[in-house]
């Protein structure tokens, strides 16, 4: 068994991140491509561990030295856990590797752990990277004992055990109730998003709560801290309680309540998994087919028609890339129903809410737009848009069009909500509209450029397009970069109206669409 | 309809697939193309029809040169690959109403299209379910069809006959035969050699990237069976 798990995990880990075609590919452009995204990543790395260092650092400088760790973890496990909601699902139900599986002498239980356990190693090495740099700054600054080192480490080990088991709960939950439906797609779409937006707006009203106590009441800032984090997530008070008072029956009780969770799930879901995969893959076949009319349609339409059903037949695609949209929607929700201080509050940026919200507007729906990784997602079926008779400019403009069709209603929708809220007038009320529009498009056709300049075609599961590859980290490194220059300026320079620094924005945004037009080649 | 002139083909890391092929190709040929595992079969047709670039040599489809006039080429042109991936999402109504509405095929030329060839292939009661629930041959059977919708000027097919239900395999060729009398060129690759020497009218071998036999298949055979030639050819070139 424990062979069966060791070999099974090492297969599933050999297609993560494309660490097996960089060790034997030949190709030198694939190799550079890995270096860069090495690169990509030891850059996010190092602005991770500078952001955790600083917090740290602040906690420690407040006199809030002992909730440092109780913090971290808490981050830890939230990261976690939105890093897999999306994709547990997915990874673990997975019937096309199942089937290849299953096939092997291997038992179920063998080739859930083995999934689990690739979530779980990628998992651990995000939870050390944000985990050792605060612990690091607690050690130079606290001198704490040899035991906060050791139950760090340990409580590092397991701490992504809880948050994956709780994702993985609600990916086989979302996987069961949509298995159930002909329309299995859809369902798993709308239940996570719908599992996205409750932790969102939740998360909201829980950070308003915490800054506004923060405001009140200074002095008491640790203990409410720690009142906070006791009761919405207490493990991570158990491993503050070890790390910081050597409280060794604490970090047992987190190793059992982990462990056990674990265990607990995969006991259970040991007896639906075959049935959940098989449901999951099947597909009704009616057979009764009747022929209608047939009607004759543009290319340009035939493409678009094509690439939406594409879109909207994977789950993990369209959850990972529409969320930007529906945070752009909630935000504008937000406008209207909330009062400016609170938003601000939530937001953190007092003051400057007005100023910002065309930037916030036009940031989230282009987050991770759905073209950065549309011409990888055509993956095996590539062939076939290398060889219809279209140009190269019909498959782009395809691609940017149906990102734009499905930004729109969220577009048309959250702009009558902030004009309803708002009521902006002149300038004000033409930066709302256009800073966003200007930045879907952008978005899409950002995408689009670096993922024709990155494609992955040779990919097994869609996990490993959507939230592994090159082109939708560089793509978000872009799209943020786009944001957080004009962000800087408008919180910087305060002097500055913010329809010039909009104007200028949104005029280089548009001679970056018109450079990338003249410029992309498909793979 | 089809000419290969000097084909050089090198992947990267230096494999050379293909090395100095030239083939003709005319318009009422069956043209088999055999080879090895390996030989450079797939490279020199997906070459041919615009999926890998090459190194040198020229490709006409037609008259046109496949690097300077693609879309002119591909109009022309239809392509089943050897492992029919089609868009496994859509339904087989709408994967072949696609590819008429991206070849521009009238409503009516298609609905005849489809309702005749998915009858005689008989998969015409599953054209509205998503290819995804299709079996291998069902959905070759349906890259077929898409395939001669558009009735073009040159069929490359890599493998036809694998997957295919002796059947469909028999209808295919009634079907290539059809429109090659109609004065359209087929170009396919195939293991199989009996069918090729029944099949075509004319024959190529290919080993290591070389063009090493060529010609009329009545010629080439002679008294000999195209097995024992292909075995023949290609160990007196491995031998050389």
């Amino acid at each position: 068994m424990t062979r069966q798990i060791r070999l099974l995990t090492r297969l599933s880990l050999y297609g993560m991140f494309g660490l097996n075609e960089f060790r034997h590919t030949r190709d030198v452009r694939k190799k550079r491509r890995y270096y860069l995204f090495g690169i990509l990543w030891a850059f996010l790395i190092v602005m991770l561990a500078g952001y955790v260092c600083a917090l740290s650092y602040g906690f420690i400088t407040m006199g809030m030295g002992r909730i440092v760790p109780a913090a971290l973890s808490v981050s830890v496990s939230l990261l976690i856990f939105f890093f897999t909601i999306f994709k547990a699902g997915p990874v673990l139900f997975d019937r096309k590797a199942y089937e290849k599986q299953i096939a092997m002498p291997v038992t179920v239980r063998a080739i859930i752990v083995s999934r689990f356990l690739s979530m779980y190693i990628t998992s651990m090495l995000l939870g050390f990277l944000v985990m050792l740099p605060g612990m690091a700054v607690c050690g130079v600054l606290e001198n704490p004992g040899v035991t906060f080192w050791i139950y760090g480490i340990a409580a590092g080990i397991f701490l992504p055990l809880l948050p994956l088991t709780l994702a993985s709960i609600l990916g086989a939950l979302i996987a069961g109730i949509s298995s159930r439906w002909r329309r299995k797609n859809l369902i798993s779409i709308v239940l996570t998003i719908g599992f996205a937006c409750v932790i969102m707006i939740g998360s909201m009203r829980m950070s308003t709560m915490e800054e506004s106590r923060l405001l009140a009441m200074m002095e008491q800032m640790a203990a409410q801290l720690e009142g906070q984090i006791q009761s919405t997530y207490p493990p991570a008070m158990w491993i503050a309680d070890a790390m910081v008072r050597g409280e060794a029956v604490k970090l047992a009780l987190f190793l059992a309540v982990s462990l056990g969770s674990f265990l607990l799930f995969l006991e259970i879901l040991r007896h639906f998994y075959v049935n959940i995969c098989m449901l999951l893959g099947a597909r009704e076949a009616k057979g009764n087919y009747r022929m209608e009319v047939l009607r004759k349609k543009s290319v340009l339409r035939t493409m678009v028609e094509r690439e939406l059903r594409h879109y909207f037949s994977s789950t993990i695609y369209v959850t990972n890339t529409l969320i930007g949209e529906i945070a752009m929607l909630i935000l504008a929700i937000a406008v209207l129903v909330m009062d400016t201080e609170a938003l601000e509050t939530i937001l953190g940026i007092p003051g400057a809410v007005s100023r910002m919200l065309p930037l916030l507007m036009g940031f989230l729906p282009v987050v991770l737009p759905l073209t950065a990784c549309s011409i990888s997602m055509e993956g095996k079926q590539w062939w076939m848009l290398q060889t219809l008779p279209v140009t190269e400019k019909d498959v782009i403009r395809s691609k940017v069009v149906t990102k734009l069709l499905v930004s729109l209603p969220f577009y048309l929708v959250s702009e009558v909500l902030l004009f309803v809220a708002l009521r902006p007038k002149g300038t004000d009320a033409i930066c709302l509209l256009a800073v966003p529009a200007a930045y879907i498009v952008f978005g899409a056709r950002a995408g689009l450029a670096v993922n024709c300049r990155f494609p992955l075609f040779d990919w097994e599961n869609e996990v490993r397009v959507v939230k592994q590859s090159a082109s939708t980290m560089l793509t978000m490194l872009v799209c943020m970069a786009s944001m957080l220059i004009p962000a800087v300026v408008l919180l910087v320079c305060p002097d500055i109206p913010a329809a010039v620094v909009y104007a200028v924005t949104t005029v280089l945004l548009a001679a970056a669409v018109w450079g990338m037009d003249r410029k992309t080649v498909l793979p | 309809m089809l000419e290969v002139k000097h084909l050089t083909k090198t992947y990267k890391g230096g494999k050379t697939a293909v090395a100095d092929l030239s083939l003709h190709v005319h318009a009422g040929d069956i043209y088999g193309f055999i080879g090895h595992n390996g030989a450079g079969k797939t490279t020199t047709i997906k070459s041919i029809v615009g999926i890998h670039d090459f190194d040198s040599g020229e490709i006409l489809i037609d008259g046109k040169n496949v690097r300077t006039q693609p879309l002119a080429c591909k109009k022309v042109t239809a392509y089943i690959p050897d492992n029919p991936d089609i868009y496994e999402y859509l339904t087989g109504i709408q994967y072949l109403n696609f590819l008429a509405d991206i070849w521009q095929v009238s409503a009516t030329e298609r609905e005849e299209c489809i309702r005749a060839e998915a009858d005689d292939f008989g998969i015409y009661s599953v054209l509205g379910d998503l290819v995804s629930t299709y079996s291998h041959g069902m959905r070759q059977k349906l890259a077929i069809i898409g395939a001669l919708l558009h009735e073009p000027k040159l069929l490359v097919l890599d493998e036809p006959f694998v997957g295919l239900d002796p059947e469909a395999s028999l209808l295919l060729k009634g079907k290539m035969h059809a429109l090659c009398e109609k004065g359209s060129a087929i170009f396919f690759s195939t293991h199989v050699l009996e069918v090729a020497e029944k099949l075509c009218n004319r024959i190529a071998v290919i080993s290591g990237g070389r063009l090493i036999v060529e010609g009329d298949t009545g010629e080439l055979t002679r008294d000999k069976s195209l097995e024992d030639v292909f075995m023949e050819v290609t160990h007196h070139d491995k031998a050389d």
